[in-house]
């Protein structure tokens, strides 16, 4: 139940959506958002969230008037992943500057720095700086997943960044071994992990898009991520999320890696198809098939034909379809469409592969 | 003499332009009153730079709201996206590349000649380059980033000629995304290599990178074609300054030695020791001192301020080698 000091303005205006007609209720193939969803838009009203962080930096408003519209703002971003009948949203991340920093913001021992871009996406994050001992001093994503699913009509997966690529990306001052700093953020989001299932959180991801370009640390990432998915309790769907590249490096090692579903990048190389066929039997994917860095909307009917050859892999796994990545990078009209052809991509293979249900 | 300066491009607009540029979006005005209050205030940017005794000046880069989205405004195949983020609080309209890309009429020659003209002091002329170009962009056209990258060095390096034949003798291609993807920092390089290939005898090509992880393609960014080199240094606390001993004999280093994401104005004391660390790997006649990167995030007060502090730094730093 939420606390009604929390409780958004929205909550009271429902948001009106059905789920799509041609829904059979098969959960072995789902469209899901990635993370990020854009959190502003061209309409006044899409500007919201912009308009309260430069009215709180100019101290015309509080940080708790700012709670308030970051707490509508995911409400209308949750509405609007299931407007295009989206089976697993996130909050959308809106209170995220980046995968890194929200996250060293709330932990003790690190300090976002200075602004740094990784990939190819002109996206900036601050890089965190590990001067002390990581500890978790208290929760800082339960108050998010409550929000968000109070108005969701179906899971909110919980995003955080993985362990190895945080280590990977941070300037560490203190532990000097980047296997110990991964360790130590394991623990503490695993701790996070751990009171989001406590508040009923059922769909967690970690991403991992460092191991695409260093398969050296997959033992870590295997070591690490286990320790947090441990965390969310039997039953959770648990993706490990790699983008950006693809696992081929990984050889047959990507048996190993842990979680209920393993996140790769369709886009980016032909590689991670054959991927597939390395997988364990019965592990499940989370597919991401729509290019998160183009506005060109992909036609699911071709992206089908891209899947076709690998039907018999795929049916008798759970599998997630959707962005390769975060849809930050997107302008919000074509995020909103890469979802709904991700939906459509997931009736069309209801329809016409037959499942191992 | 070594240790001028310069800065990186940008400066911020002031009130008037910013309601000017507003009201022109809106159809409220028309380009002939933008440009007037554009060249108000790149006279503006001149005479700050002239009073702080900056040595190579730049127009401020005033008319264009974003180094990418201005070339997709004024080329041929490339339109303008919705609102993106890059960070913070920051969005920007990301060009998307619809056709084959081509360049109709020169983009920024005629603006680069008025502010030329209005100062007696040399003004530095700046583009984006390819391979930013080209990451920067949603990409709906090419087959390949190759193929699209290559194109836009096409577009660039006839920017780039017409600049040098119509006067400029400092010319800087900005690549700040060069470091994203190691796998390609030899496109990259080829892009920019196409772009000032034919220009070095007769202009000194620069270029500015910053806030990527440089280390891994840290070699291969110390040889790239062009004459100079500006780097941010002390938003990343000069993390690659080591490898800056290996900067190939004769290239030069553009030195970020202020923090342009950081409101606090440095102090000329802290800027010097910034400078010092820089001569401790290379001569100062091999290097300028800069900011980090663009000023347009700051207030006017907060550039003039970081500039001062620069100058005043730098002219202490070549004192005390009576330079």
């Amino acid at each position: 139940m939420l606390d009604s000091s929390v409780t958004p303005a929205c909550l009271t205006r429902r948001p009106v959506v059905q789920r799509s007609p041609f829904c059979r209720g098969c959960h072995l193939i789902r469209a899901a958002n990635h993370s990020f969803y854009p959190r502003v838009a061209e309409s006044p009203l899409d500007q919201q969230l912009r308009t309260a962080l430069r009215e709180r930096d100019r101290g015309r408003i509080t940080d708790a008037d700012l709670a308030a519209v970051e707490d509508e703002v995911a409400c209308l971003v949750v509405a609007e992943q299931s407007r295009a009948f989206i089976e697993i949203v996130t909050d959308g991340m809106v209170r995220w500057d980046g995968l890194l920093s929200r996250v060293a913001r709330h932990l003790d021992g690190v300090e976002p720095r200075d602004l740094a871009r990784w990939f190819e996406t002109n996206f900036y994050d601050r890089r965190p700086e590990v001067v002390g001992e990581i500890r978790r001093a208290a929760p800082f994503l339960v108050h998010d997943y409550r929000v968000a699913e109070s108005v969701a009509l179906t899971p909110v997966k919980m995003v955080l960044p993985g362990p190895v690529t945080f280590a990977r990306l941070s300037l560490d001052r203190h532990y000097d071994d980047r296997a110990g700093l991964a360790r130590a953020v394991a623990d503490a989001l695993a701790e996070e992990v751990k009171d989001l299932a406590a508040a009923g959180a059922r769909h967690f991801q970690l991403d991992e898009p460092m191991l695409c370009r260093q398969p050296e640390d997959l033992d870590l990432v295997v070591e690490t991520a286990s320790r947090v998915f441990e965390a969310a309790g039997e039953g959770a769907t648990t993706v490990l999320s790699t983008y950006f590249g693809d696992l081929a490096g990984s050889g047959d090692r990507l048996k190993l890696l842990p979680g209920s579903h393993l996140g790769l990048d369709m886009v980016w190389s032909p590689a991670s198809y054959d991927l597939l066929a390395r997988l364990p039997e019965g592990k499940g994917v989370m597919l991401g098939l729509f290019d998160a860095r183009t506005t060109r909307a992909e036609d699911p009917e071709e992206v089908a034909v891209r899947l076709e050859p690998h039907r018999e892999n795929l049916v008798s796994r759970d599998v997630i379809v959707g962005p390769q990545a975060s849809l930050e990078l997107l302008p919000r009209d074509q995020a909103f469409d890469k979802l709904l052809h991700a939906r459509y991509l997931v009736e069309k293979l209801s329809r016409e592969w037959t499942w191992a249900c | 003499m070594g240790l001028l300066t310069s800065t990186v491009g940008s400066f911020p607009k002031p009130a008037e332009l910013r309601r000017a540029r507003r009201q022109f979006a809106d159809e409220e005005i028309e380009a002939p009153a933008l440009r007037e209050i554009e060249e108000r205030a790149v006279r503006g940017v001149l005479a700050l730079q002239e009073e702080i005794g900056i040595d190579l000046l730049v127009d401020g880069e005033l008319d264009r709201g974003d180094m990418t989205t201005f070339f997709a405004e004024r080329l041929e195949g490339m339109e303008v996206s919705g609102l993106v983020r890059s960070y913070g609080n920051r969005y920007y309209r990301k060009p998307v590349i619809v056709g084959e890309v081509r360049r109709t009429a020169p983009m920024t020659v005629e603006r680069w000649r008025f502010a030329q003209g209005a100062t007696k002091k040399p003004v530095k002329a700046i583009l984006t380059g390819p391979y930013t170009l080209m990451d920067w962009s949603f990409n709906e056209h090419y087959p390949s980033r190759e193929a699209c990258c290559m194109a836009l060095a096409e577009v660039v390096r006839e920017e780039a000629n017409d600049l040098v034949a119509a006067g400029v003798r400092d010319l800087q291609i900005d690549e700040p995304a060069i470091s994203v993807r190691p796998d390609e920092v030899d496109l990259a390089t080829r892009a920019l290599g196409s772009v000032t290939g034919d220009l070095a005898p007769k202009v000194r090509t620069w270029t500015h990178i910053c806030y990527g992880e440089l280390g891994p393609v840290m070699e291969r960014i110390l040889e790239l074609p062009v004459n100079g080199l500006l780097l941010e240094l002390s938003n990343s606390d000069f993390d690659i300054l080591g490898a800056l001993a290996g900067l190939p004999e004769g290239k030069l280093l553009g030195a970020g030695v202020v923090d342009v994401h950081d409101h606090v104005v440095e102090s000329a004391h802290a800027v010097r020791e910034r400078i010092e660390r820089v001569l401790e790997v290379l001569p100062p006649e091999r290097v300028w001192i800069n900011p980090d990167c663009g000023l347009k995030t700051r207030t006017l007060d907060e550039a003039r301020g970081k500039l001062a502090a620069m100058v005043e730094a730098t002219r202490a730093a070549r004192s005390a080698r009576g330079l």
